[in-house]
């Protein structure tokens, strides 16, 4: 993976990096442990900020688990993990009532599903049946169960994780599910110096260093709110309808993005001008968000070829900026 | 193989498609085992298209190679001709069906393709062809496309309509070069397809030669009359007279053509008087493959026809109108025809003994009844006249189905049979004027014709084929006599298809096609598409180099090369000058805010002054930065002019004014060297 996004350095330098302290403070403390990895950390972030979930895709080993552990440290959210497996039921996840004999009444015990922010480990090595239980709690953000409806604690964000379906055990998450996550990201491996540094210093799940807090929610709530009121001009929306409309008309596409997807790839930039202290959206927002929120939702005509990054790079390359 | 020299799937769909329609047209000369094997082969191209089978081996394919040859050369009984050379082509063409991997071979299948379908207009240039073809050019067209489309492009409407915006345009260029481009005579002459015997005139008969070839409703050909058009009674298009009769069989005379061939209708006048106004019309003529040219006698060609070039063309002796070399292809000629003449009103000793020649003993009894009548009469006049009332009062009867006669044709006919179709009555008649002295040739050609109502013209087919003779007379010359009309007036007035209409007793029962063709609806609609075929031949297939020149100097006067050279470089400098307006329009999107257009003119400048120019995807601000890095004398500017627009475009800010007036005032500085 080259960087997320050369462009958004110039833009760094255009604007000076004055972001909220906070949120960069966030990224540092992230960035202690997940070495060499700013981008994805600052993507995660985005992601959290526009109140989408995550998803993560990247073979076992790669710090998944390490990034979403340390961000739930460094936000200050109540931290849950899921690790799922192929026997897991929908009660597993999101709790059930059990028959208490000294009151004689059901009571229910939640899930692991109501916290703050949740780590689904492995997200496709469980059956679909337990995978659209999860899906369907995070769209709706409250759980139903005997009639009665629960909501989720505020913010509720999902990082998930999943293998390369490749990998041999695992359950695909279909299409209409993937829509559900607001971006999927790769980690990828890590870079030569990142590297040695983190086998000098032996760093790992066993010895993780500390992460300390950042922020608390009233600050995060204040940031979401304010990526819904960034400043998002004429000019800025025909870039992102053009991108749309191409991936909708180009033949190379199976299918074109969805409104949902549009309006995703409008929340994401929002969320990545805050990022860089900016109260309103730029192309380099859009085109930095890109990749990691439209990849997902697209597929080549075919289908059998794996390229959709590929799509996404032809997409940008394609388009007039203006 | 690598994925970029792979068929995609949607075009190897359209090109058996593609196929199909381009093989079609071409059936009626196929064998039907050719057909099988293109059906074999779009088979296994399915069948590997899904994966279920592979390429066949080189010993399987050289095998069908052989067989396919080999099997062609023996259907078409000879290696060389059109018919066996298409069919080679087609035989090619499905093979290679089979054989294609790559993306560069499907090209050569779609060359093969474009190629046959060009060759099926050596067969036929009718409109509806026309028509088809454009169909057929759209499908290849559209496989062509669908190869270049990715991979696994699951929109094959999108090849189609691609295809379809491609033809529309060449459209123009088409009508372009069909009026201009100069008309070059074939350099080579297209070897004659076999299947032309059996259709058309020959030069000799026998009894039962015409009524065979009346069967065919083919087209011999077309005529349009340039004022009134004669009665029925009036139209024999004469072709070939014969004057050699060996008792069974009448024949033309080699004399008759290679003695006294004139090519300059001055000479016509020497032995022949032409009186009244000429008929004026234009014989658009089938290809016949033969020399013969029929026409109404007595005919010569129209002057200004004369100088565009009809040449090889010559006048007989007998008056008819030749060409040196056989039609090959349908042509058009201007004629004007005397139909009131006087020929030959001396006849020369030879002349008279040619036709009076008969072989000795054959036909005893019509030849002394011959002699009694003439013996009786006393006069050529008074004979004709008797002989006519002998064959209405012995209740002479025309048919179709005439029996069979044997070695005395005249004599079974006269007083046996006496049933007989037009070359029975010529026959005898001709047969018993030379027994009793007078001068008699038979005549063939056709008689009458079918109007169109739809552009009035006259269509005269092989079922119009017609016998009659002539006979002379001293000091008149030449006289047409046609027996027919006295025994089946309605063949004459009403022509073959009337006759049978009014009575069907004639014995079509054979002909029963001929009846499907006149019922009403289908005749009317049988009329329409003639009259739009006529005008599709006479517009477009015989726009020659003269129709040419014409259309030219109707419009400017004169058809001088250098204008001709001058048109097409000026429409076609026009119509790309378009092309090149349309795409490259300055400015051509910016339909958009103001801006939006000074940023895109700070862009034109540092373009043209610098060759800095904006990358499609990169955005403001790095282009700024390349700016900064590839032209440091101008950043400041650049920078300032950048930080501008993002602000009002981006950030909803104002400004537009200090904005416009920082566009207007930079100038890109070149690098000081």
């Amino acid at each position: 993976m080259s960087g997320i996004t050369p462009i958004s350095k110039d833009a760094a330098k255009f604007e000076p990096a004055a972001a909220p302290a906070a949120l960069q403070k966030c990224v540092a403390e992230v960035g202690k442990v997940l070495l060499g990895k700013q981008d994805q950390i600052r993507m995660a972030l985005c992601c959290l900020l526009a109140r989408g979930h995550l998803l993560i895709e990247d073979l076992p080993g790669m710090g998944k688990t390490t990034l979403a552990h340390a961000l739930g440290d460094a936000l200050g959210l109540e931290y849950r993990r899921i690790q799922f497996t192929s026997d897991m039921l929908p009660a597993d996840v999101l709790g059930t009532s059990i028959f208490k004999r000294d009151s004689g009444e059901f009571q229910f015990v939640e899930g692991p599903i109501f916290t703050q922010l949740l780590l689904a480990d492995e997200i496709n090595r469980t059956t679909p049946k337990t995978q659209s239980a999860l899906l369907e709690a995070m769209e709706e953000k409250q759980v139903s169960i005997d009639g009665v409806t629960r909501p989720l604690p505020e913010p509720f964000f999902v990082i998930a994780t999943q293998n390369p379906g490749s990998q041999s055990g695992t359950y695909a998450l279909p299409e209409s599910q993937l829509d559900r996550f607001l971006m999927r990201i790769e980690v990828g491996y890590p870079g030569h110096d990142a590297e040695r540094e983190m086998l000098r210093a032996g760093l790992g799940e066993q010895h993780r260093k500390p992460v300390s807090q950042q922020m608390g929610l009233e600050q995060l709530f204040a940031l979401q709110k304010q990526v819904d009121i960034q400043k998002v001009s004429d000019t800025l929306l025909d870039y992102l309808q053009r991108l749309v409309d191409y991936s909708r008309s180009n033949p190379d596409f199976a299918y074109g993005l969805s409104p949902r997807g549009a309006l995703a790839l409008l929340q994401s930039a929002k969320a990545a001008a805050l990022l860089e202290n900016r109260a309103h959206v730029i192309p380099e927002d859009v085109q930095a968000v890109l990749p990691w929120v439209a990849a997902h939702r697209l597929a080549p005509a075919g289908g059998t070829m794996s390229g959709a990054l590929g799509l996404v790079a032809q997409m940008l390359d394609s388009v007039d900026v203006l | 193989m690598s994925t970029a020299s792979q068929i995609p799937r949607n075009s190897i769909i359209w090109l058996l498609l593609a196929q199909l329609v381009v093989i079609l047209p071409h059936t009626g000369r196929m064998s039907w085992w050719m057909i099988a094997i293109w059906l074999l082969c779009a088979l296994w191209r399915m069948a590997m298209f899904r994966g279920e089978a592979s390429y066949p081996g080189r010993a399987v394919r050289g095998v069908l190679v052989m067989l396919g040859s080999i099997g062609v050369a023996v259907s078409f009984g000879s290696v060389g001709g059109l018919d066996f050379a298409v069919a080679l082509l087609i035989l090619a063409f499905s093979l290679k069906l089979i054989e294609v991997r790559t993306r560069r071979d499907m090209f050569l299948v779609f060359n093969l393709a474009l190629f046959i379908v060009a060759a099926s207009f050596l067969f036929s240039q009718s409109v509806f062809l026309a028509l088809y073809q454009i169909g057929s050019i759209v499908l290849i067209f559209t496989a062509m496309v669908a190869t270049q489309h990715a991979l696994h492009n699951r929109a094959p409407l999108l090849s189609l309509r691609k295809s379809l915006r491609l033809v529309a345009q060449a459209v123009p260029v088409m009508l372009l070069f069909f009026l201009v481009f100069p008309r070059i005579p074939p350099i080579w002459s297209v070897p004659t397809s076999g299947g032309g015997a059996g259709t058309g005139m020959s030069d000799s008969i026998e009894p039962g030669d015409i009524a065979k070839l009346n069967q065919s409703s083919k087209l011999a050909f077309v005529v349009e009359f340039e004022s009134t058009r004669p009665p029925s009674i009036e139209m024999y298009w004469r072709g070939i007279t014969l004057e050699d009769f060996d008792g069974r069989k009448w024949s033309a005379a080699d004399s008759a053509v290679s003695v006294g061939d004139r090519s300059r209708r001055e000479e016509l006048t020497e032995q022949i008087e032409l009186y009244g106004v000429p008929l004026r019309y234009t014989l658009i003529v089938e290809p016949t493959k033969k020399n013969w040219l029929f026409a109404l006698p007595v005919a010569q060609l129209q002057t200004d026809a004369d100088r565009a070039g009809m040449k090889g063309i010559f006048y007989t002796a007998d008056y008819n109108l030749r060409k040196r070399t056989p039609l090959s292809e349908r042509s058009e000629l201007k004629v004007e025809s005397y139909l009131d003449y006087r020929a030959d009103w001396t006849l020369s000793q030879q002349a008279r003994k040619n036709n009076l020649r008969l072989p000795r003993r054959s036909n005893p009894r019509a030849r002394s009844l011959a002699q009694q009548m003439y013996a009786r009469t006393g006069s050529t006049e008074q004979f004709v006249l008797a002989m006519q009332r002998y064959f209405l009062e012995k209740d002479f009867f025309y048919t179709l189905e005439p029996p069979e006669l044997g070695r005395h044709t005249v004599d079974e006919f006269v007083f046996d049979t006496r049933k007989g179709y037009c070359e029975h009555y010529a026959n005898a008649f001709a047969f018993m004027l030379r027994a009793a002295g007078v001068p008699a040739r038979v005549v063939v050609g056709y008689q009458g014709g079918e109007v169109n109502p739809h552009n009035n013209t006259l269509s005269v087919r092989q079922l119009d084929a017609h016998a009659w003779l002539e006979y002379w007379q001293a000091g008149e010359g030449w006289l047409r006599l046609d027996p027919t009309y006295t025994v089946a007036p309605e063949r004459i007035n009403f022509g073959l298809e009337g006759a049978l209409a009014r009575r069907p007793e004639l014995g079509a029962s054979r002909l029963s096609p001929l009846y499907l063709r006149n019922l009403a609806m289908i005749k009317s609609v049988r009329l329409r598409l003639d009259a739009i075929n006529h005008s599709w031949q006479r517009w477009v297939v015989n726009f020659d180099a003269s129709q040419q020149r014409r259309v030219f100097e109707r419009l400017m006067g004169s058809a001088d090369p250098w204008k001709l050279g001058l048109i097409v470089a000026g429409v076609l400098g026009a119509m790309l000058a378009l092309l090149s307006f349309i795409i490259l329009r300055p400015g051509a999107k910016d339909t958009r805010s103001p801006e939006h257009k000074l940023y895109r003119r700070f862009c034109r400048k540092m373009q043209k002054r610098l060759q800095l120019r904006r990358g499609k995807a990169e955005t403001p601000l790095a282009f700024a930065a390349r700016i900064a890095a590839q032209a440091p004398q101008c950043a400041e500017q650049a920078d300032a002019i950048t930080r501008q627009y993002m602000q009002i475009a981006y950030a909803g800010e104002s400004g537009l004014k200090q904005f416009k007036r920082s566009v207007e005032r930079f100038r890109p500085r070149r690098p000081a060297s």
